[in-house]
C-alpha cells in the first residue's frame, strides 16, 4: 500500500476506526506509514503512542508522544499518555510532574484529578485528596468512573475521622449500587474507625459471605476477631 | 541592617492594602513577614495573614498565624471566631467543637449572633463527626431561640432520615423550601428530599429534587446524580454488548 496526498485523510480516518477493534499487526503497519509520509501529524503519532502503550511497547509509546508533544506541547490527550508511561515505567516523580502540569494548564479531566487524588491519598495529604476527588467528580463529564471518585472521596473522609460524611457517601453509592463491595467495605471500616465494632464486624461477614475472594473485610475480620480477643 | 522599629503600622497596612487591592498575595505577605520581625507580638497583622492564606487558598496556612493569636493572647475572641469556621473547613472537627466552647465561654452567652454562627459550625462538626444525637440536641437547642434557623431543619432532617424517618425529614424540610435564599443550603435541602422521597419509594419525587440539586451544584446531589447516570450508561452498554 502506498500513501498519496489523496489517499491519506481516507486511510486514516479507516485506520482511526479499526484501532480499537482490529488487531495490532493490522493497524500498527498503516499507521507507520502515514507517519512516514507525514512526521508531523499529531493524530497519526497519538494513534501510535496509543498501540504501543496497550501492547505494552512502552518505550516506543513514549517516543511517539514525545514527538507529539513537540508538534503541540499542551495536547491534553498526549500530556495524559506521557503521565501514563511515566506510571507504568515507574518514574513516580516525573508521572506526579505532568499531572500538576495539566491541572496547571486547566487541561485536567477525571482520570487526572482522579489519578493526582488517589497519589495525594497515598501520600497522606487527605484533605488536598478530598479536594482532587472533588474536582474528579465535577470535571467527570461521562459519568463513568464516578463511582472511583465517590469512595476516594469517602475513604479521605473518612481518614479525616468525618465518620458521619464518609458514612453518607458510601450510603450513596450502594443506593445506586447496592451490592457495591468497596463501598460495603469502604462502610465497614469507617464503622470500625469509628469504633463500632460490632456493625463493621455485620457488614464484613456479609461482604465475605457474598464475595468470598474480596481479601480485604477478611482482614479487617481478623483484626477485629485479635481486637474482641485481647478484650 | 534595617531599622525594624522604624517601620510606621499605618505605612505598614497600607502597603498592603495597596499590594492586596492588586491580588498581589505575596507582596502582602512580604510586606507582612517584614512587619512580623519587628513586632513579632502583633495579633492584627496575623489576622491579616490569615485571611491572605485563605484567598490564596490555603487553609492550613490560615490556621497558623490564628493558632500564634491564641499563644499571645488565649482571650483573642476574633482568633477563636476564624479558627472554628477554618477547623471546620479542613474537618479537624475535634478543634472546632472545642473553639466554639471556647468562644461562647469567653462571650459568656450562648445567644448572640456570633455565638449561634458558631453553634451551627459546632452541629456541622458534631453530624461530620457521626455524633447524631449530640448534633440533634444542638440543634433542638437553636431551634428554640430561631424555629426557622433553615440551616438547622435541614440538618435535622439529614438525622432524622439516617435514623430512618423519612416522612418526619420530608415535612420539615418541604416548607420552608420557598424561603431559603442560600443557594447552597436549597441545593443540599433538595438533596435531603431527593433522598426522603427515594426511601420511601417515590423515585419521580426523588429524581425531580436530585436534579434540582445539582443543578445548584451540591456536592451530594452531584455525586448521587453522576453515580446514577454511571450506572444508568453502563447498563445501557451492557444492553448493547448482549
Amino acid at each position: 500500500m502506498k500513501i498519496t496526498n489523496e489517499n491519506y485523510l481516507v486511510t486514516l480516518n479507516k485506520v482511526l476506526d479499526d484501532i480499537d477493534t482490529k488487531p495490532h499487526n493490522k493497524v500498527l503497519p498503516i499507521l507507520e506509514l502515514l507517519n512516514d509520509f507525514d512526521r508531523k501529524d499529531i493524530v497519526v503519532l497519538k494513534a501510535l503512542t496509543h498501540i504501543h502503550f496497550r501492547s505494552k511497547d512502552y518505550a516506543k509509546a513514549l517516543h511517539y508522544v514525545l514527538n507529539a508533544l513537540d508538534i503541540d506541547p499542551e495536547d491534553t490527550q498526549a500530556l495524559k499518555y506521557k503521565a501514563w508511561l511515566y506510571d507504568q515505567t515507574g518514574d513516580k516523580k516525573l508521572y506526579i510532574k505532568t499531572l500538576e502540569h495539566l491541572i496547571a494548564l486547566g487541561k485536567a479531566d477525571f482520570e487526572v484529578y482522579d489519578q493526582y487524588a488517589e497519589y495525594q491519598e497515598n501520600k497522606g495529604l487527605i484533605l488536598n485528596a478530598l479536594g482532587s476527588y472533588t474536582m474528579a467528580l465535577s470535571s467527570d463529564e461521562s459519568f463513568q468512573q464516578a463511582i472511583h471518585a465517590a469512595i476516594g472521596g469517602a475513604n479521605c473522609y473518612s481518614k479525616l475521622g468525618a465518620y458521619g460524611i464518609a458514612h453518607e457517601i458510601y450510603d450513596t453509592v450502594l443506593l445506586v449500587h447496592p451490592d457495591d463491595k468497596i463501598a460495603l467495605y469502604g462502610k465497614s471500616y469507617n464503622y470500625y474507625l469509628n469504633k463500632k465494632i460490632n456493625i463493621a464486624e455485620k457488614i464484613c461477614k456479609k461482604i465475605v459471605s457474598n464475595h468470598p475472594d474480596f481479601q480485604h473485610p477478611k482482614d479487617l475480620l481478623d483484626l477485629i476477631n485479635k481486637q474482641k480477643g485481647k478484650k | 541592617m534595617k531599622d525594624f522599629m522604624s517601620i510606621d503600622p499605618e505605612d505598614f497596612f497600607d502597603r498592603v492594602t495597596e499590594a492586596l487591592s492588586r491580588e498581589d498575595f505575596n507582596v502582602a505577605e512580604e510586606v507582612l513577614a517584614e512587619y512580623l520581625e519587628s513586632h513579632s507580638e502583633d495579633t492584627q497583622s496575623r489576622l491579616l495573614k490569615s485571611l491572605i492564606k485563605e484567598a490564596k487558598g490555603d487553609l492550613l496556612g490560615a490556621i497558623t498565624p490564628l493558632e500564634e493569636i491564641l499563644i499571645i493572647d488565649n482571650l483573642n475572641d476574633l482568633a477563636l471566631y476564624s479558627l472554628t469556621n477554618y477547623y471546620y473547613m479542613s474537618l479537624d472537627c475535634n478543634k472546632a467543637i472545642e473553639c466554639c466552647d471556647r468562644f461562647i465561654a469567653l462571650e459568656g452567652t450562648e445567644d448572640s449572633e456570633k455565638a449561634i454562627d458558631l453553634r451551627q459550625i459546632k452541629v456541622q462538626s458534631l453530624y461530620a463527626q457521626g455524633k447524631y444525637s449530640d448534633a440533634l440536641e444542638e440543634i433542638e437547642d437553636l431551634l428554640k431561640l430561631n424555629r426557622k434557623d433553615e440551616k438547622m431543619i435541614v440538618y435535622k432532617a439529614k438525622i432524622f432520615n439516617i435514623n430512618g424517618s423519612y416522612d418526619a425529614a420530608k415535612n420539615i424540610v418541604n416548607p420552608i423550601i420557598p424561603v431559603i435564599a442560600d443557594e447552597g443550603l436549597l441545593g443540599h435541602a433538595y438533596y435531603v428530599l431527593a433522598t426522603s422521597y427515594y426511601r420511601l419509594g417515590q423515585t419521580d419525587k426523588s429524581d425531580e429534587f436530585l436534579n434540582k440539586s445539582a443543578e445548584l451544584n451540591d456536592e451530594f446531589g452531584m455525586r448521587w446524580l453522576k453515580l446514577k447516570l454511571a450506572a444508568e450508561w453502563n447498563q445501557q452498554i451492557n444492553q448493547n454488548n448482549n
